[in-house]
């Protein structure tokens, strides 16, 4: 290998370079992809559920703009909401809209139906305010729709249609704000305003964390190498394959997610590990023979280093491959890109720096000719050694205790699927959710799709019944279905008292005429949501304030207990609902990945040791960095998320190294003579230094992700930290002391 | 100088050429005294489903000035039956009764709305209503063919703010045949000013040659933000000055 590197140095220079050019042209054809919807697989029951209800009723997007004031009737107020309602419902992308100025009054008065706009004309006086806002409060078409209980609050609700470009309509009702100003707070919310921040949010986190993570680097590569060869050597390594691993993102075909983000700052931690190793080697083996030639220095190199790096790599590989098992699309996504920037990152640094060293002079390295020095890791690792060859056990039972204690917190683990609350509680996509819940009955829904004959009315009956439990459930805001207007009409049309009244006509002639009646009351286009048609399928929104997974699955739970047995129940869908399936498969995801990642590193492990009692003692440590991981994540609040999901895939993936490192050096020194208590005191203050290093570069290299905009990615950064910790702990102590109790074969059998 | 110029030109300006006049004319030829028809209404969704409502009606004229009209739902059969008493007042809000047979009851519908739809189809009560003249000022934008018809274009851009909200419109232009006055072609322009619906009126049948009275058999209106569609056809009419007073009571609806 070092002679193939030696002749064709320039052509491999030039390759790698090359490549690297071509895939960064990709880059500026990135994409993002912010809508949660990217982030679920579009076979999961209620994402082909709500497709196909959406199908049929249309979009179930909403854009919600709310007026903030003490009185929202003041003339003011109402002047200038219907100037921006008149403009937001003429936008192209606005199907539909609600508001105080499009919705309607409809009851009965002295014997008459009364059809007239919610708000007939804006009041002047108080008088004719406190007379409006009676009106309005018994308005139930209104109230806690487009008008909060205590009118402080103006709703304007636009359906969007499947085509919106939501950046271009954010820009109009911007626009629209702006050209008519006023005193009063207005706030923007709905899923494309949800989905915008995130998009900004990324771009923000790419711009930010790229560049951190690698200025980290550089100090970590500076402060270990102190020459510019061992700074740019993996600095070039990493840059090249972040733009490998990045611009095969539109070349798939695929979009920048929100858990891509950890993409690139994942190469920077991973894939200058490599490099380091090399180039620290290189330093070595010139410290101890200066005068070596370039060719006999780049064989030794090559001798010493292609396998451990080559098996350190693979471990790394197959952790991060295990994430496409994930449920999630982009973690699938992540795991391959992962894996190959990192198998390119580790073929680069087998061929590419060998070849730049080849063309570039040694390095002139300082010798002191003092002895050499005992740094206080050594000394640490020294006499950490020590004691686990006095203690195995004790160190084994108190390791065993502390992780039961802390991974007890295993049991408060949560959830968080809703990406509302990925951001902080005082940003503005997060204030006006929490408005539209407490106010407007909440911007997520679930969907019922009834089939068969709308108009017969003992399905009517049924769903009326199915609107008045489901309104009594917590976490329901608002239930509406063609039910509930027939049920207005009713009382628009008949006296109190009269049989009929605020219920379902007996007969299906009796609900036909009723919709004809309010068809010509009403916009044609008021039902589409509610009923097709043809009356052939109705659906039933219940929009939820508290979106809460468990809350949300457990409603649906109680949606098909309720509707069980009813055959013209269809299906259940609706975004909410969607999420909320997305929440509870990130924990499926989890498991699944991470059993996946255990398993192919085991068996990698026992492959390249050719033991299967290797496989074995990889899984202690890394079951106890699960654990551990599982229980601060439940002890901290910290939940489960798209982000943090990854986790312990690119953990094991990551941590799994320092074992293999160690037991390899282990296994060499008993082979070399050494007793099995003096074998690991040696591999600790020797490879452990190393060892220790590496995960604190992993460690540095994953902390810019706390300073990301979304708390998934900050959480996954910090969790990264502390994770990387324990898998070294795990290594340095947990499996020391496990060879000293069990003394595996594998490890002996070389001697 | 100029303006000097241009006041005598007004004073000589020809009935046909001022817009406020042509629609004047426009409405008096659509405007007969007493007819009976049916009608077929076709709703269309614009993604290829469609409902079919057929109706007769009977409508008079009468000597202040309100127009009468009572409409009878023939079909489908879950609607037939349902009726519509519809008085029209020249400067007043209309009057209008439903009577629903599976109800057994007769409700007055009080509404401010003209612009409400139409039994939920595209046409929308003031499409079909006789319009104020007082209610719109007027502009003539020059002449234009549509098919072999020269007509005049005219921009009805209403009176007040109010009846702009009323109608949902900021203007429409309407084209008028020079030949016999019945328009060819209406475009509704939303608040924003943008085209929302137009409406095409075809089938013009000369019904009084006398009194050189037209109807329009066909009119297909197009929602130009959702692509709905409805058609309005008229197979049968009659012109009938006679028709009976009782048809317009409620009495004769409820017997329907």
């Amino acid at each position: 290998m070092t002679a193939f590197t030696h002749k064709f140095r320039w052509l491999i220079i030039i390759v790698t370079w090359a490549i690297a050019v071509f895939f960064a042209f990709q880059i500026p054809k990135i994409r993002i992809d912010a809508e949660i919807e990217a982030l679920i697989p579009h076979s999961m029951d209620s994402k082909v559920n709500t497709d196909k209800i959406e199908e049929i009723f249309g979009g179930s997007d909403m854009i919600i703009l709310m007026m903030s004031s003490p009185d929202i009737l003041a003339d003011s107020c109402l002047e200038r909401l219907q100037r921006i309602d008149g403009q937001f419902s003429a936008l192209p992308a606005v199907e539909r809209s609600l508001s105080l100025f499009t919705m309607k009054e409809i009851r009965g008065e002295d014997g008459a139906l009364v059809v007239n706009p919610a708000i007939p004309e804006i009041p002047v006086t108080s008088r004719e305010r406190e007379v409006l806002r009676e009106q309005l409060r018994k308005n139930e078409m209104v109230r806690g729709v487009v008008v909060s209980e205590d009118f402080t609050l103006a709703a304007i609700i636009g359906t969007l249609s499947k085509s919106t470009d939501d950046a271009e309509l954010l820009k109009s009702v911007h626009n629209i704000i702006r050209e008519n100003p006023g005193g009063e707070e207005i706030y923007i919310g709905g899923y494309p305003v949800v989905g915008q921040s995130i998009t900004s949010s990324i771009l923000h986190d790419i711009t930010l964390l790229l560049p951190l993570s690698i200025l980290f680097m550089l100090i970590i590569l500076t402060i270990s190498m102190r020459d510019a060869k061992g700074v740019l050597l993996p600095l070039s390594v990493v840059l090249m394959s972040v733009i490998v691993s990045a611009g095969l993102i539109p070349m798939l075909g695929w979009k920048f997610a929100l858990v891509t983000v950890l993409l690139p700052v994942m190469m920077v931690a991973i894939g200058n590990n490599y490099g380091i190793y090399l180039v620290n080697r290189y330093h070595e083996i010139l410290r101890n023979e200066p005068e070596i030639g370039k060719n006999l220095l780049l064989e030794k190199l090559s001798h010493a280093l292609t396998k451990p790096i080559l098996l350190c790599a693979l471990t790394t590989i197959a952790g991060v491959l295990a994430l496409l098992t994930h449920i999630i699309v982009p973690a699938r996504e992540v795991g391959l890109l992962a894996a190959i920037g990192i198998g390119w990152a580790l073929i680069i640094s087998l061929f590419y720096i060998p070849a730049f060293l080849a063309i570039l002079p040694k390095t002139r390295i300082k010798t002191t000719g003092d002895k050499p020095h005992i740094s206080r890791l050594e000394h640490f690792l020294f006499k950490l050694g020590i004691l686990i060859a006095r203690k195995p056990k004790l160190v084994l039972v108190l390791a065993s205790l502390i992780t039961l204690l802390i991974g007890t917190g295993m049991f408060r683990l949560r959830v968080e699927g809703n990406t509302v609350n990925f951001f902080s509680k005082k940003d503005s996509v997060r204030i006006t959710s929490d408005m539209i819940d407490k106010n407007f009955g909440g911007s997520q829904t679930i969907s019922i799709q009834f089939e068969g004959d709308i108009k017969d009315p003992d399905l009517l009956r049924r769903m009326d019944s199915y609107e008045t439990i489901l309104k009594s459930q917590p976490g329901v805001g608002q239930v509406m279905s063609i039910s509930s207007v027939i049920r207005i009409m009713s009382k628009a049309l008949l006296d109190p008292g009269d049989p009929g009244y605020d219920a379902i006509p007996d007969t299906r002639e009796g609900v036909a005429q009723f919709l004809e009646l309010y068809s010509m009351s009403g916009d044609p286009s008021d039902f589409e949501q509610l009923v097709d048609f043809n009356y052939e399928n109705a659906q039933m929104i219940i929009r939820i304030n508290d979106s809460n997974s468990s809350a949300v699955l457990g409603l649906v739970e109680g949606i098909k207990k309720i509707t069980s047995g009813d055959p013209q129940v269809a299906r259940i869908g609706g975004i909410g609902l969607v999420s909320a399936q997305m929440t509870d498969s990130l924990v499926k995801g989890q498991w699944r990945s991470t059993f996946f990642a255990i398993v192919i590193v085991c068996l990698l492990v026992m492959w390249i040791f050719n033991a299967y009692k290797a496989g074995i003692l990889v899984l202690f440590p890394l079951g106890v960095a699960c654990i551990v991981l599982f229980g601060i994540m439940g002890w901290a609040g910290i939940p489960f998320d798209p982000a943090t999901t990854l986790i312990t895939s690119v953990m094991i993936g990551c941590g799994v190294d320092y074992t293999v490192q160690y037991l390899w050096r282990q296994r060499s020194e008993i082979a070399a003579g050494l007793s099995d208590s003096r074998a690991v005191v040696k591999t600790l203050y020797t490879t452990g230094q190393a060892i220790t290093f590496n995960a604190l570069a992993v460690m540095i290299g994953f902390s810019p992700l706390i300073f990301s905009s979304f708390s998934p990615i900050r959480f996954f950064g910090l969790m990264m930290f502390i994770s990387i910790f324990i898998c070294l702990i795990g290594a340095l102590i947990l499996v020391p002391a496990l060879t000293l109790v069990w003394h595996p074969k594998f490890l002996t059998n070389n001697k | 100088m100029k303006l000097f110029l241009l006041i005598p030109l007004a004073l000589f300006l020809s009935p046909q050429t001022n817009p406020r006049e042509i629609m004047i004319k426009s409405r008096d030829q659509a405007r007969v005294s007493g007819m009976e028809s049916r009608s077929v209404l076709e709703i269309h969704d614009g993604k290829g489903n469609t409902r079919v409502r057929e109706t007769s009606m009977a409508s008079k004229l009468y000597a202040d000035g309100t127009e009468k009209r009572v409409i009878v739902f023939l079909s489908p059969a879950d609607v037939k039956g349902t009726s519509m008493l519809i008085n029209d007042y020249p400067g007043k809000e209309d009057d209008m009764w439903i009577y629903m047979p599976a109800l057994r009851k007769t409700r007055k519908i009080v509404s401010s709305e003209k612009n409400k739809n139409f039994m939920g189809s595209e046409f929308t009560n003031a499409d079909l209503a006789t319009e104020n003249p007082d209610d719109f000022t007027y502009s003539l934008e020059g002449t234009e063919k549509i098919g072999d018809q020269t007509c005049w274009k005219i921009k009805l851009t209403p009176a007040t703010p109010a009846l702009a909200a009323e109608n949902g419109i900021s203007f429409k232009t309407t084209w008028i045949s020079q030949s016999d006055y019945v328009p060819r072609k209406t475009v509704f322009h939303g608040p924003d000013g943008t085209p929302v619906r137009e409406l095409l009126y075809s089938g013009i049948r000369l019904m009084d040659k006398a009194k050189n009275k037209y109807m329009v058999t066909h009119m297909e209106i197009k929602n130009l933000k959702n692509n709905r569609f409805s058609i309005m056809d008229m197979p049968e009419a009659v012109l009938n000055p006679q028709v009976k007073d009782e048809y317009f009571t409620l009495t004769f609806i409820e017997k329907q």
